[in-house]
């Protein structure tokens, strides 16, 4: 897919969000389900990324001060 | 040739002709006759002279008809005679004085003129006279207001600049300016020198008040005189001496040198004293006053500015001492304040050392936790992942789930969209499949 992916974690939940919610209604267009989920799957993928990234800085940064304040 | 000679034959009608003694001698005959007695006769002296012992005026009565006049000698036997009854009463003969006296007719032959020899003289019709216009002049300075407007001015507290009408020449001008030197004080004198009696006397005694009560450089006017008849003390008593004293705006005093009698002039005046030299005295002690006045406030305010002065110093020492005391207690205080500070300072600096220790431990804990803090946002993810992966009609569809569409690419939800003989297609996991729909059943 072509459109970039969201600015932020936040507004990535966000757009998961709604597409989940278009999903889950009865009358989706299969031609369009593909799409969406395909989109939803890169969103899921940037979320995850940027948690790994935060789990792994943050776990730099309190090894770091755990050797300061050491 | 002979001189012609007349001879007037007169009818005298038996008259006698009288050589001028022989006419002298009946008019004396005649008035002696008439006048045994002598006679008295009443009037206004004018035209004194002294010759000698002798005196001689003319008596004279102004009435409406004109004037009536007869000279008057009054010899020196007479004079002496009548000396003690003019003592007496204090009175002196002269100008202006309106007597009743009592003498004999005589036809002077010498001069042809008929005389009144003087040999007597009432005095009390002269004191009665002068009573009778002292009232009448007093009553009108009275009805014009005048009679104490002097006495209401009010002397200067300290009289220095005296102006003084008196006769230079005389032993009251000696005496005044004697007692005022005596008495040491400066004292500034202006004098118009005048004649106190006779026939100017009224004129310049009047002239030199008014002229003196102009003067705004003076405090006071003193009218002066030495003493004398109460005939000269009559011309004291002339209306316009009263009014220009009582006119003045300056406070006049007089000293007229008379014990018994005073004159309106010492009536209207401001003050009136018996003597030049009590005048000079008043004037003195007004000033002395003065000076005890001044003496009296300044010994006060020199007491008051002493207290007051003492009571400041006094309570600038108080408050010296209170500036001292509160000092030094208030370095005292700041110094306890200072070292508790001290204290609190160093405890306050270790609990916030510690406090701050504590928070550090803390925000350390709770970074330490922070990746677990990851944990729900993840598994929300896995959560919501595993929802789209439901939703995917790939894993559907592998399940043995197919999407039916028209020929046109509509897809079918229900039989009823279908007709027998319609071209539809199916789509599965892998492939799709086209078909002829044979019958439709609901």
């Amino acid at each position: 897919m072509s459109e970039p992916v969201a600015s932020g974690y936040a507004a990535a939940l966000a757009e998961l969000e709604a597409i989940l919610g278009e999903l889950e209604r009865a009358d989706v267009d299969v031609d369009v389900l593909a799409g969406q989920v395909k989109r939803a799957a890169e969103l899921i993928g940037f979320c995850r990324d940027r948690i790994g990234n935060a789990r792994l800085h943050i776990e730099q940064v309190v090894a770091d001060l755990g050797d300061d304040t050491a | 040739m002979s001189q012609v000679a007349f001879d007037f034959d007169l009818d005298d009608g038996g008259v006698p002709t009288y050589t001028v003694g022989e006419l002298s001698e009946a008019i004396n005959s005649a008035l002696r006759r008439r006048f045994t007695d002598g006679v008295w006769v009443r009037g206004e002296i004018q035209g004194w002279s002294e010759r000698g012992a002798h005196a001689y005026f003319r008596l004279v009565e102004e009435t409406d008809d004109g004037k009536a006049a007869i000279n008057v000698q009054f010899f020196a036997n007479a004079r002496m005679r009548l000396r003690p009854i003019l003592t007496k009463h204090r009175l002196r003969l002269g100008d202006g004085l309106k007597v009743r006296i009592f003498g004999h007719l005589d036809y002077f032959a010498p001069s042809g003129q008929l005389g009144l020899k003087m040999s007597g003289l009432d005095p009390r019709f002269t004191l009665g006279e002068m009573a009778l216009e002292r009232d009448d002049v007093v009553r009108r300075l009275v009805a014009s207001g005048l009679f104490d407007a002097n006495r209401r001015t009010k002397v200067p507290a300290a009289p220095l600049r005296v102006g003084v009408v008196a006769s230079t020449a005389s032993a009251a001008w000696a005496d005044f300016t004697h007692e005022l030197e005596r008495s040491g004080m400066a004292f500034r004198l202006r004098v118009i020198d005048v004649r106190v009696q006779g026939e100017w006397a009224v004129d310049m005694v009047s002239a030199a008040v008014r002229t003196l009560t102009r003067h705004a450089d003076l405090d006071v006017v003193v009218l002066i005189r030495g003493g004398g008849s109460k005939t000269d003390l009559a011309t004291f008593d002339h209306i316009a001496i009263a009014t220009a004293i009582a006119t003045s705006p300056l406070p006049v005093f007089t000293g007229l040198g008379h014990e018994i009698d005073r004159s309106i002039a010492d009536d209207v005046a401001h003050s009136s004293l018996k003597t030049p030299t009590a005048c000079a005295t008043a004037l003195v002690e007004h000033v002395n006053a003065f000076q005890s006045d001044v003496e009296r406030v300044w010994s006060a305010i020199d007491r008051r500015a002493g207290r007051v002065v003492r009571e400041a110093n006094t309570a600038l020492v108080a408050i010296a001492h209170g500036v001292r005391r509160a000092t030094i207690s208030a370095v005292v205080r700041s110094d306890d304040r200072l070292v508790h500070r001290r204290q609190r300072l160093g405890v306050a600096a270790d609990r916030a050392l510690e406090r701050s220790t504590d928070r550090i431990s803390a925000a350390r804990a709770s970074l330490l936790r922070a990746p677990a803090r990851l944990d729900p946002e993840a598994r929300h993810l896995d959560a919501v992942a595993a929802r789209v992966r439901l939703l995917d009609p790939v894993h559907t569809m592998a399940r043995g789930w197919s999407i039916t569409r028209t020929s046109d690419g509509t897809i079918v939800r229900s039989a009823d969209e279908l007709t027998p003989g319609c071209m539809i297609t199916t789509t599965f996991a892998t492939g799709n499949a086209r078909s002829r729909v044979e019958e439709i059943s609901t």
